[in-house]
């Protein structure tokens, strides 16, 4: 911020904007860790692996911020949370979310479906090398998302999340 | 989850500035910091970079030309947004005589920059995408892209040339003019020192 006032006193633009960048980034990131410190110890048998909590961002901006942590218990049930920029699922939930026609395509086979977690949209699937996906979409790129290996079935994973 | 919807719903939000003192977003983000105030500490650094923004702006506008070719403009239909979000900061001015316009518009961090880069850096997806109506120029060494658009009548094209520089992109667009035309109304831009200002 200090730095950010000199290069504006200094007329320095492109530098003041470039330090504003940087305190923004660094305060994100410090929200993030509150988040984190924010997330239960332990969800019912699962004890978090602090080890493997994170907080990272790619550049200044809520929607580049993302925050994990994951539980797990020693019969290899395991939950990982991640808030934010989960980019792997970004189009997915794009997909789901904004093209209501994909939500029942294929009743049969498909192996997802739309739900609410605590009134906000969600989708839900399953599959048989990772288990169960819970995405819950906040605001255009934000979203958190559960990660359920070894749970028994949607009811448990809603109820765990 | 309260709490994580409420602080992301409170922070990812887009908002267009208005001007904004520099100094007080400042004094506000620097308070808010030492008492451990987070949200409030954000929300002032964003201010602050607003103010940075159209003072940014403003001294782009002072650069360009007072005239492309024999259009002129209105410094009234100047316009410079700060936009907190996706899309940085839009600088825009309109040249103009009769019907026939000048359009300049300038984007900071544009979500079309990457795009646009790839299209000029990979040859082989260039030329996939070609449809005659494009091509690939240089603007006082600045890879841009060129496209003929149809113009005010059949006879008449308007052209419209796209120049990313850095994480900015600046759109050109001419009516009924030729590409010759638009490349020299284009090189009477000082692309060097807005770079500076908007990188």
């Amino acid at each position: 911020m200090t730095e950010a006032e000199t290069a504006h006193g200094a007329k320095n633009y492109s530098d003041a904007r470039y330090s504003l960048q940087q305190a923004l980034m660094g305060v994100e990131i410090q929200l993030g860790r509150q988040i984190l410190k924010s997330l239960p110890a332990t969800i019912d048998g699962l004890q978090a692996d602090t080890l493997q909590d994170k907080v990272m961002s790619t550049q200044w901006g809520w929607s580049n911020l993302s925050i994990q942590r994951v539980w797990k218990n020693t019969a290899d049930k395991q939950l990982t949370i991640t808030i934010g920029n989960a980019g792997i699922y970004a189009g997915l939930a794009t997909l789901y979310f904004a093209n209501a026609g994909m939500m029942e395509a294929n009743a049969d086979k498909q192996n997802f479906k739309q739900v609410r977690i605590k009134g906000n949209k969600a989708i839900i699937q399953y599959e048989d090398s990772k288990g169960y996906t819970l995405i819950v979409s906040l605001g255009q790129t934000s979203m958190v998302v559960w990660e359920c290996i070894n749970f028994a079935n949607e009811q448990e994973v809603i109820v765990y999340c | 989850m309260k709490f994580i919807i409420t602080l992301i719903r409170f922070i990812a939000f887009t908002t267009t500035g208005i001007a904004q003192d520099f100094a007080k977003a400042m004094t506000s983000a620097k308070t808010a910091y030492n008492a451990g105030k987070l949200e409030e500490t954000h929300f002032a650094l964003q201010q602050a970079m607003q103010e940075v923004d159209l003072i940014v702006g403003k001294e782009v506008l002072k650069l360009l030309p007072p005239k492309i070719d024999t259009l002129t403009f209105n410094a009234k239909n100047d316009n410079v947004a700060s936009n907190i979000g996706y899309v940085g900061a839009t600088i825009h001015r309109i040249y103009e005589k009769g019907n026939r316009k000048a359009d300049l518009s300038i984007i900071s961090n544009s979500p079309l920059v990457a795009m646009m880069n790839t299209l000029l850096n990979t040859p082989m997806l260039g030329g996939m995408m070609k449809d005659g109506k494009t091509k690939t120029v240089k603007v006082q060494g600045y890879k841009a892209r060129l496209e003929k658009q149809a113009g005010s009548t059949d006879d008449k094209n308007d052209y419209k040339l796209q120049i990313p520089l850095g994480s900015a992109l600046i759109t050109f667009k001419v009516d009924d003019c030729t590409d010759t035309q638009i490349l020299d109304f284009a090189n009477t831009l000082p692309l060097q020192k807005i770079a500076k200002l908007i990188q």
